[in-house]
């Protein structure tokens, strides 16, 4: 694993204020955990809510989490004044994922000047071990000179 | 580098490579095999390259291909045939170098799909620099 410098020493309380406010996060009941220079993990525990038909976390909530932790760890290494954009993933299901909480993990695999290339992994874990779900590789964009605030390039709602 | 070859997985996998006939067209070499892990490595010749004379990125991705069906065919039973069902590549930077070696592992084996994993690496005397990622699902059929 590759060892990278931050380019803002200031990241982790960017990153982290950034992922307080994505609501999504929020409504799923996401924890940022481990954050470091290009390394991220998001973990979520299990409720109702999240499942699909068989009681496994549902696919997209598994996809969404890794893409979330892909995002921060790209973001971790990005400069002040800047924002992370998703600009594709691909991601394999290896297990059903089946357990009490679910832990999404990322690091970068390369950091270019705007374009960032990730592998992520979720496991679940649950009491007597640990599944690997899914494994997938992520481009992130670094949007420099884009704020992160809230609603970023849209049209305010009402603003005729 | 012999020990880096499970010579009885070898055995088995011949008369596959053997008959992978486009690999010998490009000189491809099996550098290391063993139960669920396949490198593969293939020396730089000018027939290769693209315009800016980098490995070509369909070698690269004919590569991680092939590395990943190796290394699936060492987790299938002798009666099987592995087949590629997909794959995803993302190039890391231009494959500039001696030589390229591709890397792949299997991350998950099941009945029938195998989830593998390969890193492609370019070689120029002494560095080593990664160039492209890639994961392939492969089917015994």
């Amino acid at each position: 694993m590759t060892v990278f410098q931050p380019q803002n020493s200031n990241f982790e309380h960017v990153v982290r204020d950034s992922f307080s406010r994505q609501p999504f996060m929020e409504l799923i009941g996401a924890r940022l955990d481990v954050l470091k220079p290009g390394v991220c993990e998001i973990v979520v525990d299990r409720q109702r809510g999240l499942t699909q038909q068989h009681g496994f976390f549902h696919g997209g909530l598994v996809s969404s989490l890794a893409d979330s932790a892909a995002g921060y760890a790209a973001f971790s290494l990005y400069p002040e004044n800047s924002t992370v954009l998703t600009v594709d993933f691909k991601v394999n299901f290896l297990n059903p994922s089946e357990g009490e909480r679910l832990r999404a993990r990322s690091e970068v695999i390369r950091a270019g000047k705007k374009i960032f290339h990730l592998k992520g992994d979720v496991f679940a874990e649950k009491e007597g071990g640990v599944v690997h779900c899914l494994t997938g590789m992520f481009t992130m964009m670094c949007m420099l000179g884009k704020s992160d605030a809230p609603n970023l390039g849209r049209e305010t709602v009402g603003s005729a | 580098m012999s020990d880096r070859i499970d010579s009885q997985l070898k055995q088995r996998l011949l008369p596959v490579i053997e008959s992978q006939k486009f690999m010998h067209h490009l000189g491809v070499e099996i550098t290391a095999l063993q139960e669920g892990l396949c490198e593969m490595t293939l020396d730089y010749k000018e027939d290769l390259s693209q315009q800016n004379g980098f490995f070509h990125g369909g070698v690269i991705g004919t590569l991680a291909d092939n590395a990943a069906g190796a290394a699936g065919a060492t987790v299938m039973t002798s009666g099987e045939n592995c087949l590629t069902a997909e794959y995803k590549l993302n190039f890391l930077s231009p494959a500039k170098g001696d030589k390229l070696v591709a890397i792949a592992k299997i991350l998950k084996s099941g009945r029938s799909l195998k989830v593998a994993e390969t890193n492609i690496y370019s070689v120029q005397g002494e560095t080593r620099k990664h160039c492209a990622v890639a994961l392939v699902t492969l089917i015994a059929v």
